[in-house]
């Protein structure tokens, strides 16, 4: 017999598995200096208003 | 006022925000570019956004169309010069039939932007169908026969069991799967 495959719901899960990795991979990265910068800048000009 | 500034709220969803624009762009300098564009919109129309309601979805929808704008002004432009879509995946899944994360990417950045922003929003963002229709503009229907197409794609491409693996049940995935299938028994 060859490897078995994997049934249905073991595709679903490793799939939504590695969606998430890919998803978690920039999510749980720190906001790059830019964007801070624009928001400081932002709400700044919020507060002069 | 019990509700909390949504400007504040905003920065709490950056994260996200930018792993959503990354599943989109699939370039983390246009994600950047993307996200930057969103916040300037954002933070320009939140006289528009009703404080209460899906702040989440509100800015998703704000980035996604932003994606799909700029996407119509340069597809005339650039033409896979960046070689996201000319990776070649291995030949096999990995010995213990678990997906190789490499070959995942690869397989995701080959689906359609309309399979992967579904794929992230549900299966990675926890968005429900309601809400993920909302952000993309379509009805739950739609977002689940994406969804459905989306992971079939991506048992293909990884070379996993088509057979057990996707049994699918919407009528839509069913002809999009024996379409690409001529002589099965």
């Amino acid at each position: 017999m060859a490897t078995p495959q994997p049934d249905k719901e073991t595709v679903q899960k490793q799939i939504d598995d590695n969606l998430r990795k890919i998803f978690d991979e920039t999510a749980n990265q720190p906001i790059p200096d830019q964007l801070s910068q624009l928001l400081q800048q932002l709400r700044e000009q919020e507060t002069r208003k | 006022m019990s509700h909390p500034d949504p400007r504040e709220e905003l920065i709490a969803l950056l994260p996200s925000l930018r792993a959503f624009a990354m599943s989109l762009t699939r370039q983390p300098a246009a994600a950047d570019d993307l996200v930057q564009d969103t916040v300037l919109k954002a933070w320009s129309n939140f006289d528009k956004f009703q404080v209460g309601t899906n702040l989440r979805a509100w800015l998703f929808t704000i980035l996604r169309n932003t994606y799909y704008s700029d996407r119509r002004k340069k597809v005339r432009e650039v033409e896979d010069g960046d070689g996201v879509l000319t990776a070649q995946l291995s030949e096999k899944p990995a010995h213990d039939g678990r997906l190789a994360m490499r070959d995942f990417r690869v397989a995701f950045n080959q689906l359609t932007d309309e399979q992967r922003e579904a794929l992230i929003l549900v299966g990675a963002s926890g968005f429900s169908y309601e809400e993920a229709a909302e952000t993309c503009n379509c009805a739950v229907g739609t977002i689940k026969s994406r969804i459905n197409r989306g992971r079939a794609r991506l048992a293909e491409l990884m070379h996993l069991s088509e057979n057990e693996a996707m049994e699918m049940t919407d009528p839509a995935t069913m002809a999009v799967i024996s379409a690409g299938r001529t002589a099965t028994a």
